[in-house]
């Protein structure tokens, strides 16, 4: 493995549970207070509690414009955090040579609530009251395809879907095709709205979801003893990248390094994570060999965390075997839930802002690690520590596992 | 409650997304086709007029088939596609509307 050139990361975009904006959700993060809430979309269910981004249909449409009747919340929440990166970035659409924008915005499922309405009324109603919007609210790519046309940014635009990993994934394809040299600047991140009556169910059949309905707020507890499962979120997360020359060269500094990405299949198990979490050790020590890193280096690791039973104790493992030096660890789904598609690159930006203010958020709802878990989790309030390397793990659902390396500039 | 249309949904209890195409009085034709432009299609009051053509409030294919629908939800008849072309104006779209709201009267 050769290390690889770092690229720049030279702005951020977040609208999370925690708040609209990057600065809001760091804000809410480093409170570490558990956002999740009954959501009235989902009374009667099982779990029906979730964490919801805090702006109506109608605040959303308001500052997208007049395009808005055409978009999904996913899409909708996706220009908005594009827009705050692209803006952050110092960049201008209106100056950009569009052509060499790339969009790629990880996104694991569309927007399944407007997907089942419009089922039940094919079932209620008939073929002719079906929307004709139904095709576009629910391809996964619409995200992407609505960042691209309001940013007018014509150059290469994914969406990969690596369901839980979706928004890191998007980082290491935008790293690499800025590397190839397919694009000047990448627009990427992830997106999710996912939260529906039927996915939650479908979520909580398999068992993956938190019952704790007395206490919401409480649920969500990455590495703690009584865990239960995660809750369900949702969220955009943009960050903007450039290679370091470029960014040098028009006289933007860096907030910080994406230094290198890790990518692996288990190869094992469409949802159970590998029990001896090969596969994400690799993707680790793939990610920090290409940052020219060895495993000392590491000073934090923002954790995937979802506070599920088995995520957690197999990347709980994972740390202490690979890092055993006891590097600081946060876990954000203890405040924002589970952001699905978009947590990979939700977690990268707030990586990020821990490089750059110094600061680690703690976990939410956590008074101690489980006992067996040789980790130093970070508690109650932030901590202040001088991080110069960190990674992000995200894993998702398929065996996906995905590393990223960020460092200080 | 009403879906994401406007229009009530037995089984439903709640609206995904807030679009609510608040106009009670359906008698006015015109007024119901001004509620939907602007609450759904978030196009200024001040664009709307009866000579302005779908196209030149920039209702592209796809807007003109949802517009259609929310249409016949809110008025119970159904217009048909080369009665809401993009040349179409809102004054030809209510006359049309009209003359179907009159005969499904007339003929039960």
């Amino acid at each position: 493995m050769t290390p690889r050139r770092p690229v720049a990361i030279t702005g951020l975009g977040l609208v999370t549970p925690g708040g609209e904006g990057a600065a809001a959700t760091w804000d809410a993060v480093c409170a570490g207070n558990g956002t999740a809430a009954p959501d009235p979309v989902l009374t009667g269910l099982p779990v029906d509690f979730s964490c919801r981004v805090p702006l109506t249909e109608e605040e959303l449409d308001r500052r997208i414009g007049r395009r808005s009747w055409r978009m999904g919340r996913s899409a909708k929440l996706a220009v908005l955090a594009a827009r705050e990166a692209v803006r952050d970035a110092g960049h201008r659409p209106a100056d950009w040579d569009g052509a060499r924008v790339a969009t790629v915005l990880g996104c694991g499922m569309g927007c399944v609530d407007r997907w089942e309405e419009q089922g039940r009324r094919l079932a209620e109603r008939g073929p002719d009251f079906v929307s004709p919007l139904a095709i576009p609210l629910v391809l996964p790519n619409l995200g992407t395809g609505e960042v691209s046309i309001d940013l007018g940014a014509r150059g290469v635009s994914l969406a990969p879907a690596t369901a839980c990993a979706s928004g890191a994934t998007a980082l290491a394809l935008a790293r690499d095709l800025l590397a190839a040299d397919l694009c000047d600047v990448a627009v990427a991140g992830g997106v999710e709205a996912g939260v529906s009556r039927l996915s939650t169910t479908g979520f909580w059949r398999m068992g993956a979801l938190s019952e704790r309905r007395d206490a919401p707020a409480g649920a969500s507890r990455p590495f703690a003893a009584d865990r239960d499962g995660f809750v369900v979120g949702e969220g955009a997360g943009v960050l903007v990248l450039e290679r370091t020359a470029d960014a040098v060269a028009r006289g933007k500094p860096p907030r910080a390094l994406l230094a290198g990405c890790g990518s692996t299949s288990d190869a094992h198990h469409p949802t159970a994570p590998a029990p001896d979490g090969r596969g994400a050790e690799a993707a680790l020590r793939t990610a920090l060999a290409e940052a020219n890193l060895d495993p000392q280096d590491v000073d934090h690791v923002n954790a995937h965390g979802t506070s599920t039973a088995l995520n957690d104790a197999t990347e709980a493992d994972l740390i202490a075997r690979v890092l055993p030096h006891r590097p600081s660890v946060t876990a954000a789904k203890g405040v924002l839930g589970h952001g699905l598609g978009a947590a990979g690159a939700v977690e990268a930006a707030l990586t990020v802002l821990t490089l750059q203010h110094r600061r680690v958020p703690p976990i939410a709802n956590l008074e101690a690690p489980a006992p067996g878990f040789d980790l130093d989790c970070v508690l109650k309030e932030p901590r202040r520590q001088e991080v110069r390397a960190a990674v992000s793990h995200s894993f998702g659902f398929g065996g996906h596992n995905v590393v990223l390396v960020l460092t200080r500039p | 409650m009403t879906d994401t249309h406007g229009t009530p949904h037995p089984d439903d209890s709640r609206d995904t997304c807030g679009t609510h195409n608040a106009c009670d009085d359906t008698r006015d034709t015109y007024a119901v086709i001004r509620s939907v432009l602007t609450t759904t299609f978030k196009i200024p009051d001040d664009e709307i007029s009866p000579e302005r053509t779908l196209e030149q409030l920039e209702l592209d294919s796809l807007a003109l088939a949802e517009f259609a629908l929310i249409l016949q939800e809110r008025l119970e008849v159904r217009i048909d596609e080369e009665h809401a072309t993009r040349a179409t104006t809102l004054a030809q779209v209510t006359e049309h509307l009209d003359i179907l709201r009159a005969q499904s009267v007339t003929t039960p």
